[in-house]
């Protein structure tokens, strides 16, 4: 499995750390085995044989935040070869220690609750409404933040009541990064079923890593959806005239989510819905290609650890004076809630702040 | 390492841990680490949280005569970094928050173990800057600046980290911890700052630093020129420098270095001297026209900005000294020297030639001018060399090494401008310093460190070094 990413992992094991501050995990954990150069040693001397896989490098290579900054400023993006990218190689490196029995405990607790209940969080309720424009609500939205499943229902119901529904499934973007890929192949062709019964000729994606997870993961697991798949920023902003009159004077920042940012390219549908909204947009710092993670996904080795990670993006964000912080992840806005508490800053998920702007 | 648990410290023995740091970016243990024969893999790491637990650290170093290694972004070249197997390692990136910062009289207050960029992006939120701008800013930490005196590519106005520089916090070998004054200036006997910039982790531990800050320019310009030859680039860096100019960013590549920034205007072969300045718009036109005065009439051509824009989108860029690493009998290193005015051209024609016999016709040799004084400035000597096979690589990087210091020294120049010495340079310190100097060192270490525990094996540790 790791084969395939031989000369990637071996390039990024001799490379200078240049992303090195962009790796929040090295600074929150403190430790130089968080780089990207170091994870790609440890692989690099599993795969040549000088070393075996183990639970301390599972711990390590789980820690990585699989966010793909890397990139953005690796020494690698000035060479013709282009950056070799670190999320596919530590993925499937998860798979193998999945394999192997040596991922972390909350790896398999994820995978034991979607076998037996239908998600990594358990049982969800589900809801269904057909329709060829199908609105997908993934499990991760209606687990972390089910305002926010609420807001996105009524918001795609306002502006085409016409849409249909699909809520309470998992896309399967957890388990593929957690490399549960059999379970991931799985939870893609029950979307994909579950869509196909719907008669949906396009999905609109509530979240980044829904989104990703249907254009990105699926084709990896060599699921077809047989639909077009669109960001929810995305298909609102196809709308054109046909939105509601959402206004909001002040102002806001953005957090680019990695997944819809650097995973799909998808960059100005938020910006552009912000800027119909009247409110003026600060911009991060680092943002777009290089926007800063704000911390991990589902689960992590080290719990004590993800304020830290999440902190350093929301001092960036608190640098701009923003009095709102509009993200499309749903981790993310946990992972910054976590930490804004105390501060003068709300934290919404773009769609909850659209609902927001429209109902005042 | 149990009594340090006792004592609330994380450290940690494993395997995992101890291959992270068993390298940092010297291009010789970077190829063995990968290779999976790393020659020093530490007997442990420990991370510290506070300025009193680096106390407590060394003070049980002590006890156990166990030699301490601090370690901040592992971005240095020089192998200063390295620990074997008897050392712990002490990383300070648990000690990475701004602490202070005083707009008024423009400093700021970091412990050591901060992020480069982390600094001087939170420093840039209040329209303020360090002025400090390595290649490895990215890649590095203020402790690792202050250990190696490192210097940025704007120092020409900024001046280099030991000019920045108002005040440390230094936990020394037996655990005392000192906090140095932060005052402009003070005739209160020798500046104890500049004993620990550049001690290369020597001298104790540095746990905080004060510096010294500037506003955030308000224009930045530039001026570029090609340079038919390198030596008459030379000469206009020093006029403009002696005629009391300091602007922020100077550098001439030679024709090498400088062939892709040319490229696009078709100049390559020639030579390209390229002008930062930077601060306020007023000084920054004075600059710009005395700049523009002392290259008319050279028969240069002026390009204007164009291949400076260039320039500064890649000024990360390390590729040149990593990609040779990724050739199995490849070696590659940059060796920053400095010279007086006098001779510096005679030192670049020196190193160059010496440089180029050595690496022969499969090496490349470069060099650029990159930080200029008064007196004369530091150049940059960059080569790649291709082995005779795998298990030479060594014999090859020391043989380009030993000639191209032999020539630098020989002609007026100095072993490392900023880089440090290390382990790459630890060889030819006597040469530098002679053998007073050398013993002024020595006394030094053992008054401050008599148990020999503080980086063992490198250049400014007595084991090391001619006498």
């Amino acid at each position: 499995m790791l084969e395939r990413y031989r000369e990637a992992i071996r390039r990024n094991a001799m490379a200078h750390e240049q992303e090195l501050f962009a790796t929040p995990e090295v600074w929150a954990l403190g430790s130089h085995a968080h780089t990207v150069s170091r994870r790609a040693l440890l692989l690099w001397l599993v795969l040549t044989g000088h070393m075996d896989w183990s639970r301390e490098l599972g711990d390590v290579l789980y820690a990585a935040l699989t966010d793909g900054a890397q990139c953005a400023f690796s020494v690698y993006r000035y060479s013709e070869e282009g950056c070799p990218e670190e999320t596919p190689y530590l993925r499937a490196a998860r798979a193998e220690l999945v394999r192997r029995g040596l991922a972390p405990e909350y790896v398999e607790r994820a995978r034991e609750a979607y076998l037996s209940e239908g998600t990594p969080w358990g049982k969800l309720e589900r809801w269904t409404a057909s329709g060829e424009v199908v609105l997908l609500v993934d499990a991760s939205t209606l687990a972390l933040s089910p305002e926010v499943a609420e807001a996105c229902r009524r918001v795609a119901q306002r502006v085409r009541p016409e849409v249909g529904l699909l809520a309470g499934v998992t896309t399967g973007y957890e388990l593929y990064d957690l490399g549960l890929w059999g379970e991931a192949e799985r939870a893609a062709r029950e979307v994909a079923g579950c869509l196909q019964e719907l008669g949906a000729r396009l999905v609109v994606a509530d979240s980044a890593e829904a989104a990703y997870a249907l254009r990105r993961i699926c084709p990896e697991l060599g699921v077809e959806l047989g639909c077009e798949v669109v960001h929810i920023s995305q298909w609102l902003c196809g709308l054109g005239d046909g939105l509601p009159p959402w206004r909001y004077e002040g102002v806001v920042t953005l957090h680019d989510s990695s997944r819809l940012g650097r995973g799909l390219g998808v960059y100005d549908p938020p910006r552009e819905l912000i800027r119909r909204t009247g409110a003026q947009l600060r911009e991060l710092r680092y943002q777009r290609e290089q926007a800063l993670p704000s911390g991990p996904t589902f689960g992590y080795p080290y719990p004590e650890a993800v304020e830290a990670i999440a902190r350093r993006r929301l001092v960036e964000v608190l640098e701009t004076g923003a009095e709102a912080v509009i993200t499309t992840s749903p981790y993310a806005r946990r992972n910054l809630r976590l930490v804004a508490r105390g501060a003068e800053l709300r934290v919404l998920d773009l769609v909850e702040w659209l609902q927001h702007c429209w109902e005042g | 390492m149990e009594e340090l648990r006792r004592e609330g410290l994380e450290v940690s023995e494993s395997l995992v841990d101890r291959l992270a740091y068993s390298h940092d970016a010297w291009p010789l243990e970077l190829k063995a680490a990968v290779l999976g024969r790393p020659h020093w893999l530490p007997r442990a790491v420990a991370w510290p949280e506070t300025t009193e637990q680096v106390a407590v650290l060394l003070r049980w170093a002590q006890r156990h005569r166990v030699p301490v290694v601090p370690y901040g972004g592992g971005s240095g070249i020089v192998g200063g970094a390295l620990a074997d197997g008897s050392a712990l390692v002490v990383d300070l990136k648990r000690m990475g928050r701004v602490l202070e910062v005083d707009e008024s009289s423009l400093w700021v207050r970091a412990q050591a173990g901060i992020s480069g960029q982390y600094l001087e992006d939170r420093l840039n939120a209040r329209g303020l800057t360090l002025g400090h701008f390595p290649q490895s800013m990215r890649a590095s930490t203020l402790g690792g600046w202050l250990a190696h005196r490192a210097a940025g590519v704007a120092s020409t106005r900024y001046g280099k980290i030991e000019d920045m520089v108002l005040a440390l916090e230094v936990v020394l070998p037996d655990g005392e911890v000192v906090r140095t004054p932060r005052v402009p200036r003070a005739a209160t006997g020798p500046d104890l700052d500049q004993l620990f910039v550049g001690s290369e982790g020597c001298y104790g531990i540095i746990t905080e630093a004060t510096l010294q800050l500037h506003a955030l320019p308000e224009v930045r310009r530039w001026r570029c020129y090609a340079v038919g030859e390198f030596e008459r680039g030379l000469e206009a860096v020093r006029r403009v420098l002696q005629r009391d100019l300091r602007p922020a960013i100077v550098r001439l590549y030679d024709a090498v270095e400088a062939a892709p920034y040319l490229e696009p205007w078709g100049r390559a072969g020639e030579c390209l001297l390229l002008w930062g300045c930077e601060g306020y718009a007023d000084m920054v036109a004075l600059e710009v026209e005395h700049i523009e005065a002392a290259c008319r009439g050279q028969g240069w051509s002026d390009l204007g900005d164009g291949p400076a824009e260039l320039w500064w989108s890649r000024r990360f860029n390390t590729l040149g000294l990593v990609r040779p690493l990724l050739e199995s009998r490849g070696v590659a290193d940059a060796l920053e020297v400095s010279a007086d005015w006098s001779c510096l051209g005679r030192v670049y024609e020196g190193m160059r030639e010496a440089m180029l016999a050595a690496v022969g016709e499969r090496g490349k040799v470069y060099g650029h001018l990159s930080h200029a004084y008064l007196t004369g400035a530091n150049l940059y000597m960059i080569f790649s060399a291709e082995a005779e096979d795998e298990e030479a690589v060594a014999h090859t990087y020391w043989r380009v090494l030993e000639v191209a210091f032999e020539a630098c020294l020989s002609l007026g120049g100095s072993l490392s401008h900023h880089h440090g010495v290390g382990l790459a340079k630890a060889r030819w310190l006597g040469r530098e310093w002679g053998a007073s100097g050398l013993r002024v060192l020595w006394r030094l270490q053992q008054a401050l460190d008599p148990g020999g525990i503080m980086n063992p094996g490198k250049g400014l540790h007595p084991e090391v070094g001619d006498a």
